[in-house]
């Protein structure tokens, strides 16, 4: 025996689901409603993660409980923020963007070597060996990721060599995107698939919602 | 592209599609392994693709950790963003890979049942070589798709770690050999530490630790894994089955000042009740081995060749910046995406519509937001020239702020202050899809004439420049999203390609110091080719030039 | 108050962010710490923020249907789900015929979240399928070279990926090569080689340039050159 709350949100599950594909056929009010009834929910979801995360463990809590009165450093830079309403002290909001994205640049630098830069540069060299074919590879490889870069020179004229090794690099970008495009393409069908399966399986069953 | 031919194309896919994956994909949540277990046993973001124990005996040596730690690992925003931005990305990379995988794993063991059924009923060599080279056939699309998935998992991995790691004073591994020399059935004498794995007793169902991923004692972290060895009681046992290859590991960071316990567990397996052909581990016995507490440098020496490169590059930047304030004008190449944007805001000026402009899915704190931002600026003082309306959807309320004051200003600076809108720079929603809906919503009732998709896309990116496209709107979208490139190629007008996103601010404004820096970056780019170069040349011409890997490998 | 307007916010970014790089090259726990901090820091200010972004919706939608502009009645839709899942997930009691209350299992927020929130967004999601499809057929349409190139790559992605590609693949001869058996076309072969060597090289070039781009702009606003986020005005 299904619980009625889920037996009624189910169907409703069902419903919205349909509203929301009704899309790919053109703009209806019933992809309207979805639409804006998604747009409604999910800002109240956002609010709710934001007061429950947020706010009452790292404000509320950390002043009642731990006293910790530290945040209110960021609750007034959060305040000024909020201040932007009132056009002359509009200013003050600086301070919190400069403490946000200041850090954040600190923070990235190092995490951008670490992480991305440094990886891909040294996937790139790998051995010439292994045989006639990784060989070829590599080269081709070393091709690529040269040409590629000399396309995105910007300082540099295109033209005669500098034009030459950048158009070769456009021919790799190309059949690098075709490449994940086509491959992308495939994959993304199967996703359609579970979705049908789940109004079907509801019809079937009444069975619960769930993400695929 | 009507919808009744978008609906043709999806059939004529579909057809396609009973030749593809027949099961529908796994629920990929369940493949993230947690912060903490429940009883705060192992930690870490991991992926724990391999390691459930099929058919055989499971071992796992865990480090065992106190509350402390497990609360130390608690996600910080910035990592469950980051988790969640992987699994956005991952979320859109994998799910047709494992209903393939799973296809192929199927497909490979009916070959390989055919193949000893052959064997056994001694069928002729033709037959056996047609039914070998079959098998064969399928182990390798198994094992292709197998490096696919690693390597996605891997690309995973290095988005969520953002490497919290900390370097170890004490080794811990040393001191982890030694407590296990100390038990008289493990053989961990060696002179590497943790290579050598014995047995207890000549029993098979109980062993040592750590037979693949050997840690050099230079490493900066503990490695925990979980290995399977094969059992003989157990329905699924092979003999060829030998386990030790089975290793998969899950590093584990360590905190300084923080007490390890470090524990094996072992497990035997026994039927499950409700498939005999299946067993299940069950947890036989623990063994706690000792504990450690690692103490902190001052510089985590791993980090140099990450100093040496951030600073080398900040700096080579910083010069030509400097540089450009002497040398004001600066060569810079024609970038066609940016040579539209006049074109564009025109045509909306003409047709009496608006023009829509996207900063990206991310929050301002991202770099390609911020690219977007910028560019924003540079626009609004051309469609302020052009009087034309501009719509600006956002999806993080910070950059929304932002957002607004950057148009007003660009809308000052052309010297129409009175055509801002405020409300036309707006908020709408957190949620990506949601976000997606209402934009999409707005393209097909405003009908912008000029549509920018700057900044960083996820799976999104294709429903909006599709959407874009089929109100005929002109679409010139700029962004470093490697996966979603492809798409913005193909649906929209104009695209800038990575770099190019970055650069447009330059372009656009021709500043320069912006120009300064776009320069310091093509000197940098040229100091990674010769880097990349000198690696080929060494190889050709010299000794074998691993210093250079070494160098630029992070640690 | 110039200075307070104009350089304090470039002191304070600068400060941050130097901060913030140089503690990670520092394995304590206060450099630990200071992180932390600073990320609890940015994720109060933008919890703040959201009131404003929240603000800024509402006006948008209050604004359409006081000017009754088309679809304004849509606008009730959104504010009411809104303020209903607002309230759901704020109220400090459980809702009549739920048990729990707040984000709990079993109240009306995650039942809301259930069944109205999830399936919407997988929804939305699935429907990519159909998207990628029309795409597919845009890229029919090549007319430059790129297009082309970028069209022959995708199709023998396309065709490589499912069993019809080994079909074709198993039908063309063979020829022998340093003893081996090759067929003439092997577009599984030929699949996973434009994976991992053309498209893994070109997109390392690619991205190699977008991350110095990106390090650059991070010096840039550590340094005070690039200051566009901070808006005008004086």
């Amino acid at each position: 025996m299904i619980p009625i709350g889920e037996l009624i949100g189910t169907w409703i599950a069902v419903g919205l689901t349909l509203m929301m594909f009704s899309f790919i056929y053109r703009d209806n009010p019933a992809f309207k409603f979805g639409e804006h009834l998604y747009l409604g929910i999910s800002v109240g979801y956002y609010v709710n993660i934001q007061y429950w995360n947020v706010i009452y463990p790292l404000v509320i809590q950390a002043m009642k409980q731990q006293h910790n009165y530290w945040v209110l450093i960021p609750t007034v830079l959060g305040i000024f923020i909020l201040l932007r309403v009132v056009p002359s002290l509009g200013w003050l909001s600086r301070m919190a963007f400069a403490l946000y994205i200041g850090g954040f640049a600190g923070y990235s630098i190092p995490y951008i070597v670490h992480s991305l830069l440094l990886p891909q540069l040294s996937q790139t060299l790998q051995p010439y060996s292994g045989g006639f074919g990784p060989v070829v590879n590599q080269v081709i490889i070393l091709v690529a990721v040269f040409s590629t870069l000399v396309y995105f020179f910007f300082s540099l004229e295109h033209r005669k060599t500098v034009g030459a090794i950048s158009r070769l690099g456009i021919v790799f970008i190309m059949v690098s995107f075709g490449a994940s495009f086509g491959y992308t393409v495939m994959g993304r069908i199967s996703l359609l698939i579970g979705r049908f399966q789940f109004i079907l399986e509801s019809f079937a069953e009444g069975g619960r919602a769930r993400f695929w | 592209m009507g919808m009744g031919k978008r609906i043709l194309a999806c059939l004529a896919l579909l057809l396609l599609l009973p030749l593809q994956a027949q099961a529908a994909p796994a629920p990929v949540d369940q493949m993230l392994g947690d912060v903490g277990n429940d009883d705060g046993s192992a930690i870490g973001i991991f992926w724990d693709w391999n390691s459930e124990p099929t058919g055989a005996d499971a071992f796992s040596l865990e480090v065992r950790v106190n509350q402390e730690l497990v609360d130390h690992y608690a996600l910080t925003e910035r990592q469950s963003q980051m988790l969640s931005d992987a699994r956005e990305w991952l979320r859109g990379e994998i799910a047709d890979l494992l209903a393939e995988r799973t296809a192929a794993a199927a497909e490979m063991r009916t070959a390989n049942d055919a193949l000893n059924q052959g064997i056994i009923d001694k069928l002729d060599n033709a037959t056996i070589n047609q039914l070998r080279s079959n098998y064969w056939a399928k182990y390798k699309v198994h094992r292709r798709l197998e490096q696919r998935i690693t390597s996605l998992h891997e690309e995973f991995a290095s988005r969520t770690y953002h490497g919290e790691d900390l370097r170890l004073k004490a080794l811990t591994w040393e001191y982890l050999k030694q407590a296990l020399a100390g038990e008289s059935w493990v053989d961990a004498t060696g002179a590497t530490p943790m290579t050598e794995v014995g047995t207890k007793a000549g029993r098979t169902d109980l062993f040592g630790v750590n037979a693949g991923n050997a840690p050099d004692a230079g490493r900066k972290f503990a490695t925990v894994g979980t290995i399977s060895v094969p059992n003989p009681g157990t329905p699924a046992a092979d003999d060829s089955y030998t386990g030790l290859e089975q290793f998969s590991s899950i590093p584990v960071n360590l905190v300084p000042d923080i007490e390890y316990q470090v524990k094996m567990s072992t497990y035997e397996m026994v039927p499950n009740p409700e498939n005999a052909e299946e067993s299940l581990p069950e947890l036989d016995n623990q063994y706690t081995l000792g504990s450690a507490t690692p103490l902190s440098n001052a510089f985590d020496k791993s980090k140099w060749n990450n100093l040496l490169f951030a600073l080398f590059f900040s700096s080579v930047i910083l010069t030509f910046i400097i540089l450009a304030r002497r040398n004001p004008n600066m060569f810079i190449r024609r970038i066609a995406g940016l040579e539209a944007v006049d074109e564009a805001i025109g045509r909306a000026t003409e047709m009496g519509k608006p023009v829509l402009y996207l900063c990206g899915m991310q929050s301002l704190s991202e770099l390609p937001t911020l690219a977007a931002i910028n560019i924003l600026g540079r626009v609004a003082g051309k469609i302020a020239d052009y009087e034309s309306d501009l719509i600006v959807p956002n999806r993080d309320p910070v950059v929304q702020t932002v957002a607004q004051e950057v148009v007003k200003e660009g809308y000052l600076n052309a010297g129409r202050p009175d055509a801002y809108r405020d409300d036309n720079i707006f908020f709408l929603t957190d949620d990506q899809f949601s976000f997606t809906a209402a934009t999409c919503g707005i393209m097909m009732r405003d009908k912008p004439a000029a549509i920018f998709l700057m900044g960083y896309y996820y799976a999104e990116s294709l429903l909006l420049a599709e959407t874009g496209a089929d109100t005929g709107a002109i679409q010139i979208a700029g962004t470093d999203a490697e996966h979603q490139l492809p798409f913005f190629i193909v649906t929209c007008d104009y695209t800038l390609i990575g770099e190019e996103l970055y650069a447009a601010s330059a372009y656009l404004s021709r500043e320069p110091m912006l120009l300064g820096s776009l320069k310091g970056q093509d000197v940098a780019k040229a100091i990674m080719m010769l880097i990349i170069l000198l690696q080929a040349i060494f190889f050709i011409f010299g000794p074998q030039a691993d210093w250079l890997k070494d160098m630029v490998t992070p640690l | 108050m110039i200075f307070l307007k104009r350089q304090f916010p470039i002191i304070i970014a600068f400060v941050a962010g130097i901060m913030l790089w140089i503690r990670y090259y520092i394995p304590s726990e206060t450099s630990n710490s200071i992180e932390e901090g600073y990320l609890n820091w940015v994720r109060i200010i933008v919890g703040f923020a959201a009131i404003l972004g929240i603000l800024s919706l509402l006006q948008h939608h209050l604004i359409k249907i006081r000017l009754k502009r088309p679809g304004f009645a849509f606008s009730y839709v959104t504010i009411a789900a809104f303020i209903l899942m607002m309230l759901a997930g704020l109220a400090p009691f459980a809702i009549p015929g739920f048990a729990e209350k707040n984000m709990e299992s079993g109240s009306l927020f995650n039942w809301l979240y259930e069944f109205t929130f999830i399936p919407m967004q997988a929804t939305m999601f699935s429907v990519l399928a159909f998207f990628i499809a029309s795409a597919a057929f845009r890229a029919f349409r090549a007319r430059s070279m790129e297009a082309t190139l970028l069209l022959l790559a995708a199709l023998i992605m396309m065709v490589g990926r499912v069993p019809i590609g080994d079909l074709i693949s198993n039908a063309t001869p063979t020829f022998q090569l340093f003893g081996n058996d090759y067929h003439v076309i092997d577009l599984e072969e030929w699949t996973s080689w434009l994976l991992n060597v053309p498209n893994a090289a070109a997109k390392r070039g690619i991205l190699l340039g977008v991350y110095l781009s990106q390090i650059a702009i991070a010096i840039r606003i550590i340094f005070g050159i690039e200051r566009t986020y901070m808006g005008g005005g004086d």
